[in-house]
C-alpha cells in the first residue's frame, strides 16, 4: 500500500537541506533564549495560593501542585536542552526531551495559556522527527533531499493559520469592532485612521477594511504554505509566485502585530523565521548552513588535538560552569542548568566515536552553561521574577514575605528602576515591631 | 522572477538519480522505499488528521470559552472585558445569605483572568477547591462582561453546591 500521489510527492519531494537544517538550529536557539528571556520570570504563579489547572485531567491527577521550582527546573533544563541542539551537540534523544519538556513547561498549568507555546511543541514534534544531519563532507550543504518532518510541519503552519483565519471571520472581527479594542489600548492606528479620513474614508469602513484585510492575509499566508507543502520541489512556476505573496504577507502581517505591540511574545519572531526558511529563497539557507559548517569545522580543528588531560579538561570546565552558575543565579531551581548541561555532556561523550570530540562536546556543553547564566544574570529575569511574587504576596496578605521578595527585585533591578516605594508603603503598613 | 525553489536543481539532481526512486520521478533521491514509507505515510496522515481535527472540534462541539487548542488569537471572544465576582454560603451563614469573597487574597491575578473568561477547567477546579473546605456549600460566580464593541453584556452568573451540601 502507498499513499496518495499528492501526499508522496508532498512527503518526499525533493528540498534543499539548508532549509531543514537552518530552521532547526535556529528555532532551537531562538527557543532556548526565549524559555530564559520570556518565560522564566513568570515562575512566581505556579503554586500560588495552592491552586492548580494542568491543560489535560491526567496531567492533574498525577503531578500535584507545581511549584516555582518545578517550573523554573522544566524551563531550565529545555533552554540548555535546545541551545545545546542548536550548537548541533544531543541528538535525537535531546530532541525528543526538548519536546517532552517544553510541552510539559505549559502544559503543567493552565496559567501558562499561550497559544503559540502549544504550537512551538508542535515545531518541536516535528523537528525531532528529523533524521540526524549526514555527517560532514558525506553531503554539501545545497543537496537535496527527502525532509518528510519539515514537509509535515510546512502543512502544520498552514494549518495554523487556516484556523486562525476562520476565526477572523466572525462578524465582529470582519466589521473591525477588534482592531477598534486593539487600537484603544494604544491608539497605534490612529496615524492611519487619520489619513484614511483625510482620503474621504469614514472610520467605520476604515475599521471594516482592517477587519476584512487581516482575514485576507491569513488566507494569502495559508495559500503559500500550501503551495510549497505539496509542491516542495517547486517546479511549477505558480508555486514560487504564491509563496512569495505569502512570504510578503506574512512580513507585513507580523510586523504588524508587533507595530501594534500585541502581547504575543516572540511568536511574531519565529513566525517571521519560519516564513523566511519555508517560503522564502533556499540560497541564502544553503549558504548559512555552508558558513555555519565551515566554523563548525574550524572549531572541531582546534579543539581536535587531544592531549592526555584534554578530556578531563573538558569535563571539568563543564563542572566549573555548572557550579559557577548555580552560584551567579538566584532563582529557584537553578541547578537544573548545570545539571542538564552536564548530563548531557556526559551522554555525548559516551556516545563520541573519537576521543578527540570530548574536547569539543564539553566546549560545547560549557558554552551553553555559559549562555544560559548570562541570560538569566543580564537584563531583568530576577528583578521580574522578583517583582511579580512581590505583587502576588501582596495581594494575598503577605507583607513580610513580599517585602523579602521585593527586597530581592531591588538587588537584581536595573538602573533608575526599583521598588523602593512599595517596601516603603508595606513598612508603613506593618506593626513597628516587625517592620 | 528570481529562481526561488529548488526547482532547477531537483531536475539535475534527478536526473542523475535513476536507483530506487526512478519509478517516482517526483520525489527525492533518498524518499524511503518499502514498508517505511508507508509508516511514514501512515503517521503523516494520523499527525495532519489530528492537526485539523484538534481545533475543528471546537467549532463542532459546543460553543464554549475554551479556545486554548483552536488557534483563535485574538478572537471577538477574546476581545470582550470581563470584570468577575465571587461570592460563597458556609455552613454557619443563614438560610438564603452569602459572602463576598476577595479572589485577589485566594488565588493568583491569572486565575481571576480565567475566571472572568468562564475558561471550563479553571471554573470547575476554582468550584472543586473551594469545597475542599469543610463549611464551604455554595459558591457563586457572577460575571459582567462588555464585548468588543464596548457594549454591556447580559450578566452571567453560575452557582455550584458542594456535593456535601444539604
Amino acid at each position: 500500500m502507498t499513499g496518495p500521489a499528492w501526499l508522496e510527492r508532498a512527503l518526499f519531494g525533493p528540498v534543499a537541506r539548508g532549509r531543514v537544517q537552518v530552521l532547526e538550529r535556529l528555532v532551537y536557539a531562538l527557543l532556548a533564549f526565549d524559555l530564559w528571556v520570556e518565560m522564566a520570570p513568570h515562575g512566581s504563579r505556579y503554586g500560588a495560593g495552592g491552586l492548580n489547572v494542568a491543560h489535560f485531567g491526567w496531567l492533574d491527577a498525577i503531578q500535584g501542585l507545581p511549584s516555582a521550582g518545578t517550573y523554573l527546573g522544566v524551563v531550565f533544563a529545555s533552554g540548555v536542552l535546545c541551545l545545546a541542539l542548536a550548537f548541533g551537540l544531543g541528538g535525537r534523544l535531546a530532541r525528543w526531551a526538548a519536546f517532552v519538556l517544553y510541552t510539559y513547561s505549559w502544559a503543567m498549568s493552565q496559567l501558562d495559556s499561550y497559544q503559540h507555546h502549544v504550537f512551538l511543541s508542535i515545531v518541536l514534534f516535528h523537528t525531532a522527527l528529523i533524521d540526524d544531519p549526514p555527517e560532514a563532507g558525506r553531503a554539501s550543504p545545497a543537496d537535496l533531499g527527502c525532509a518528510w518532518p519539515y514537509q509535515l510541519l510546512v502543512a502544520a503552519v498552514a494549518v495554523v493559520y487556516a484556523y486562525t483565519g476562520l476565526s477572523k471571520t466572525e462578524e465582529a472581527w470582519l466589521m473591525g469592532d477588534v482592531l477598534v479594542r486593539i487600537n484603544a489600548s494604544g491608539g497605534k492606528l490612529e496615524p492611519f485612521l487619520a489619513w484614511a479620513q483625510s482620503a474621504g474614508v469614514s472610520a467605520e469602513r476604515f475599521w471594516w477594511l482592517g477587519g476584512h484585510s487581516v482575514v485576507l492575509a491569513q488566507w494569502i499566508i495559508v495559500v503559500g504554505y500550501l503551495a510549497v507543502f505539496l509542491d516542495p520541489a517547486r517546479r511549477w512556476r505558480a508555486t514560487s509566485w504564491l509563496a512569495l505573496c505569502g512570504l510578503v504577507t506574512a512580513l507585513a502581517f507580523h510586523a504588524g502585530a508587533e507595530y501594534l505591540e500585541l502581547r504575543v511574545g516572540w511568536f511574531s519572531y519565529y513566525m517571521v523565521l519560519l516564513a523566511l526558511i519555508m517560503l522564502g529563497p533556499a540560497a541564502p539557507w544553503s549558504g548559512l548552513l555552508r558558513l555555519g559548517r565551515s566554523l563548525d569545522a574550524s572549531v572541531r580543528d582546534l579543539l581536535d588535538r587531544p592531549g592526555r588531560w584534554a578530556s578531563w579538561v573538558a569535563l571539568a570546565s563543564v563542572a566549573v560552569a555548572a557550579w559557577s552558575c548555580s552560584e551567579l543565579v538566584d532563582l529557584p531551581s537553578s541547578a537544573a542548568v548545570g545539571v542538564t548541561g552536564a548530563l548531557l555532556v556526559l551522554y555525548a561523550s559516551s556516545r563520541a566515536r573519537a576521543r578527540a570530540s570530548l574536547l569539543w562536546i564539553g566546549a560545547t556543553g560549557t558554552a551553553v552553561i555559559v549562555f544560559a547564566t548570562l541570560s538569566l544574570t543580564h537584563g531583568t529575569v530576577h528583578y521580574d521574577f522578583y517583582r511579580f511574587l512581590g505583587g502576588d504576596l501582596v495581594r494575598r496578605g503577605h507583607p513580610i514575605e513580599a517585602l523579602d521578595a521585593y527586597g530581592l527585585a531591588n538587588t537584581w533591578a536595573p538602573e533608575g528602576e526599583g521598588r523602593q516605594a512599595k517596601v516603603r508603603k508595606i513598612q508603613s503598613r506593618l506593626p513597628v515591631e516587625v517592620r | 522572477m528570481p529562481e526561488w525553489g529548488e526547482r532547477g536543481q531537483a531536475v539535475d539532481s534527478m536526473s542523475t538519480e535513476t536507483s530506487k526512486n526512478s519509478r517516482h520521478p517526483e520525489l527525492a533521491h533518498d524518499a524511503p522505499e518499502g514498508p517505511r514509507r508507508q509508516r511514514i505515510v501512515l503517521l503523516s496522515l494520523a499527525v495532519l488528521v489530528a492537526q485539523l481535527l484538534v481545533p475543528a472540534s471546537y467549532y463542532i462541539g459546543e460553543r464554549d470559552a475554551d479556545e486554548r487548542f483552536a488557534w483563535r488569537m485574538f478572537s471577538n471572544r477574546r476581545a470582550e472585558t470581563c470584570k468577575v465576582q465571587a461570592t460563597e454560603r458556609r455552613a454557619t451563614d443563614p438560610a438564603g445569605a452569602s459572602r463576598p469573597l476577595r479572589l485577589s487574597g485566594l488565588i493568583h491575578r491569572a486565575w481571576i483572568h480565567g475566571l472572568s473568561r468562564r475558561r471550563p477547567g479553571i471554573v470547575d477546579k476554582f468550584f472543586s477547591w473551594r469545597c475542599e473546605e469543610p463549611e464551604v456549600r455554595s459558591i457563586t460566580l457572577i460575571r459582567r462582561c462588555r464585548s468588543a464593541t464596548g457594549e454591556p453584556m447580559p450578566p452571567d452568573e453560575i452557582e455550584h453546591r458542594c456535593e456535601r451540601a444539604p
